[in-house]
């Protein structure tokens, strides 16, 4: 008993990890062109998080509110210079938006606006 | 069962072998499917780990004697509650269960990390699948708990008596899964150096993993001392002895960890710092394996008779270099977004709590290492015992509590005096008027009262934080609780670490009173008399005795009386003459003042086939002192001897058990307006692109 129970883990065990080779699946690897957007997205993604960290830290008092504006404006910069990055094959009106965006940015920026909602 | 649990192993180490190598040459040639293939391998380990675990219990609770695992660590005349706690307690069980924690939190994180690792995810694998692969090796070849006997036993030997306590359903599974808990982190850390992911990526996932084996790790040290305190009868719970050492340092690093990897999270900086804590983490929970299954120190709790030594010895020292050599190698690239504007701000109060936790580690790894070394060099045995952890660790214990107040009052980036003067005021003062209050109750010991201060400070300065928080949301017009309870939801992970930071101060609480302040005092008792210990009066008024299979059992009936000190001046002046905390009273009658407060029966077993003593200490517990009675034994006369003690906060140690697992389930439950996550699919979803 304990025998047929252990050969059948062992052919199920097979059956699964011999699987993504017979089965109609297809997989892909993450890379080139693909993984480049994906890591721009992903880095952008990471940067909203910070500006919120940051958010809670300045409500915190951690952080006053001229040091809050600076960082947040640096982070909103970098993250539309992103966007901007994984857009760049889109059409040229999309990138007058982007360009348009980033402008905005950095006139709030210069302002020192307290919107917090822009993402 | 064994041979249903030897197959069992059999094919997990096959998986694992299958599942390090598949990902690693899947990665380095660009086979996805052999990638996906790999990590099925890793799932499917679960399956392996989990039969062969089933097929042991079973054996217990069968009472195979034929396998000799069980006939060493069972009878039929045991409890069957403690079949769980057989299945762990020898050193081929605690192995099994080890790998069977492993695979399931190996598959979990897996499954679940974040599609961002995707690159990493591979040498993740790879590595987490390597430490299994060692696992399922030494169990299959050298600690195989599916070994059988000759010939079959008639009974088993039974479970090691110290085993037999409440605590030991959690505290070994705790310990044991706290310790392999740390390879997760390390696994994403080190993916993503080898995966050349030299970003923030792996962050998240390292974070909340070392928090979860962080958070049970300490957990499991202090179920573990709450188990030392009743059962082990020596009236202490932490006795530097090298086993507890080797689960407090890696504890201690990943404590270091857990601050330092908010700075990396939310500034950028410590990218270097973080990897290598984890590594240090890593090689020493592999040391404690080294230590605790045939290392040379000697532990009353280490599987001390297992010749495994040098085989994790070796598995220790290829961690070892396997990490730095990987951390040099990637070195360059982990230089920091942003460099430290100011030694006064929350960034550099973090590093210097980890140069703390470091130094605490550091002195304790000389304390369990200096005996090796003395016997090696010297050929002259040594050992470190308490007072040498205690003169060393203590001092910078306290400078760890010192920085638990100062870190949080401190800003990020850099502080002004004008905000130093805002946030530090209260605290301090309540600090030191903390100490004079205590220097004018006439409280002695100069560094237990310092120490009380410290902690005052520290409660406030967690005090003010969420006061002002607080106050800041009542005025926009929420009610106080719900304006604290939305500024904890707000930032969970910083005010976790608030209620983790209280479960210390009150763990500092309990250290300060029983060390500082603990009386003890000791006699022979016959029925009638009793034993006067500052404000108790313990009667001896009993016994009984009853005979098992296992063991032959004692106790004493004992009756706890508080007294008024005034009716027994002249015995108490006779005593501190002598030099004695107590005295011995003749007379059974009670005294004007005397009031009956508890009845407690201390315990005392015999078990034969151990050829060992168990006692339970009678405790009675209260918020401000516990008074403990061991039975050392019953004399053939008829007497007791008895040890009494009073404890003083002892109670807070163990309520700061619950609080700090609040705390660190605070600190890990997910943000609910973690709006940006939502990018983190996982692979279970994504699987097809890898």
């Amino acid at each position: 008993m304990a025998i047929i129970l252990g050969t059948a883990i062992a052919l199920v065990s097979i059956a699964v990890i011999a699987y993504p080779f017979l089965g109609s699946k297809k997989y892909k690897l993450i890379s080139g062109k693909f993984g480049t957007n994906y890591d721009l997205r992903i880095e952008r993604l990471g940067i909203y998080s910070k500006i919120r960290d940051l958010e809670i830290d300045h409500a915190s008092g951690d952080l006053t509110n001229s040091e809050f504006l600076l960082l947040r404006d640096q982070l909103r910069v970098s993250a539309a210079k992103l966007l901007k990055e994984e857009s760049e094959p889109r059409r040229s009106n999309d990138k007058d938006e982007l360009e348009a965006e980033i402008a905005r940015q950095r006139e709030q920026s210069r302002r020192g606006s307290e919107d917090r909602d822009v993402f | 069962m064994a041979d249903l649990g030897a197959m069992a192993l059999l094919i997990g180490l096959g998986l694992t072998a299958y599942s390090a190598l598949g990902s690693v040459i899947g990665a380095k040639i660009g086979l996805p499917e052999l990638i996906v293939s790999a990590r099925r391998a890793l799932y499917m380990s679960i399956l392996s780990s989990s039969v062969a675990s089933a097929a042991l219990i079973a054996g217990f609770v069968q009472n195979e004697f034929a396998i000799k695992y069980v006939a060493d660590h069972s009878n039929t005349v045991m409890d069957r509650a403690y079949v769980w706690v057989a299945f762990y307690s020898g050193n081929e069980g605690s192995l099994l269960y080890i790998v069977l924690v492993l695979s399931i939190i190996s598959a979990i994180s897996v499954r679940f990390s974040p599609k961002k690792l995707a690159r990493s995810i591979p040498w993740t694998v790879a590595i987490l699948a390597g430490v299994q692969f060692f696992y399922f090796f030494v169990l299959s070849f050298f600690a195989n708990p599916f070994e059988l006997l000759e010939t079959i036993p008639s009974e088993g030997r039974g479970i090691n008596p110290l085993l037999t306590h409440p605590g030991m359903f959690s505290h070994p599974p705790l310990l044991m899964g706290g310790l392999i808990a740390i390879t997760i982190p390390f696994a994403f850390s080190s993916g993503a150096l080898l995966a050349g992911d030299y970003g923030d990526n792996w962050v998240d996932v390292a974070r909340i993993s070392a928090i979860l084996g962080w958070g049970v790790l300490g957990a499991g040290m202090l179920l573990g001392a709450w188990w030392a305190y009743t059962i082990l009868g020596w009236g202490g719970y932490w006795a530097w002895d090298p086993i507890e050492n080797v689960a407090l340092m890696p504890w201690l690093v990943m404590t270091a960890f857990v601050h330092s990897i908010m700075v990396q999270k939310r500034r950028g900086m410590f990218r270097m710092w973080n990897v290598a804590l984890l590594n240090i983490a890593f090689v020493l929970a592999q040391l404690g394996m080294f230590i605790n299954r045939g290392g040379p120190v000697v532990s009353v709790h280490s599987f001390a008779a297992s010749s495994l030594g040098m085989i994790f010895l070796g598995f220790m020292l290829f961690a070892l270099v396997f990490a730095f050599t990987l951390f040099l190698w990637r070195m360059p690239h982990l230089k920091s977004a942003r460099a430290m504007e100011s030694f006064i701000s929350r960034e550099a109060s973090f590093l210097v709590n980890n140069f703390l936790f470091l130094a605490v580690m550091g002195i304790t790894l000389w304390g369990v290492l200096f005996p090796l070394f003395s016997d090696l060099a010297r050929d002259v045995s040594v050992s470190v015992s308490a007072p040498y952890f205690d003169r060393a660790n203590g001092p910078v214990l306290l400078g760890i509590v010192v920085m638990m107040g100062v870190g949080p009052l401190l800003p990020w980036r850099k502080a002004s005096s004008r905000s130093l003067k805002q946030w530090f005021i209260w605290p301090t003062a309540v600090g030191i008027l903390t100490i004079l209050v205590l220097l004018g109750l006439g409280v002695n010991r100069p560094v237990a009262i310092f120490s009380f201060g410290v902690i005052a400070f520290v409660a406030l300065a967690i005090l003010e934080e969420w006061a002002r928080g607080t106050v800041a949301r009542h005025r926009i017009g929420e009610n106080w609780v719900k304006a604290w309870w939305k500024l904890v939801n707000g930032n969970r992970p910083r005010h976790g670490g608030y209620i983790v930071h209280i479960s210390i101060l009150m763990l500092g609480l309990g250290i300060i009173g029983t060390n500082f302040y603990q009386q003890r005092t000791d006699g022979a008792l016959e029925i009638g008399q009793s034993l006067v210990i500052d404000n108790y009066r313990i009667e001896y008024v009993d016994n009984g005795n009853s005979s098992r299979p296992d063991r032959i059992a004692k106790w004493a009936e004992i009756s706890v009386y508080n007294i008024d000190v005034n009716n027994y001046v002249s015995e108490k002046a006779a005593a501190k003459a002598q030099g004695s905390t107590g005295f011995t009273l003749d007379d059974s009658t009670l005294r004007p003042g005397d009031r009956l407060i508890s009845q407690i029966e201390p315990w005392h077993g015999f078990y034969l086939d151990f050829n060992m003593a168990s006692v339970r200490s009678g405790i009675r517990s209260t918020i401000v002192e516990d008074l403990y009675v061991i039975p050392r034994d019953f004399l053939p006369d008829g007497r007791v001897s008895l040890a009494v003690s009073i404890n003083p906060l002892a109670w807070w140690l163990w309520a700061a058990g619950p609080i700090f697992i609040i705390g660190t389930m605070v600190a890990l439950w997910p943000q609910a307006t973690d709006k940006p996550h939502n990018h983190m699919k996982t692979h279970m979803t994504r699987e097809s692109e890898i």
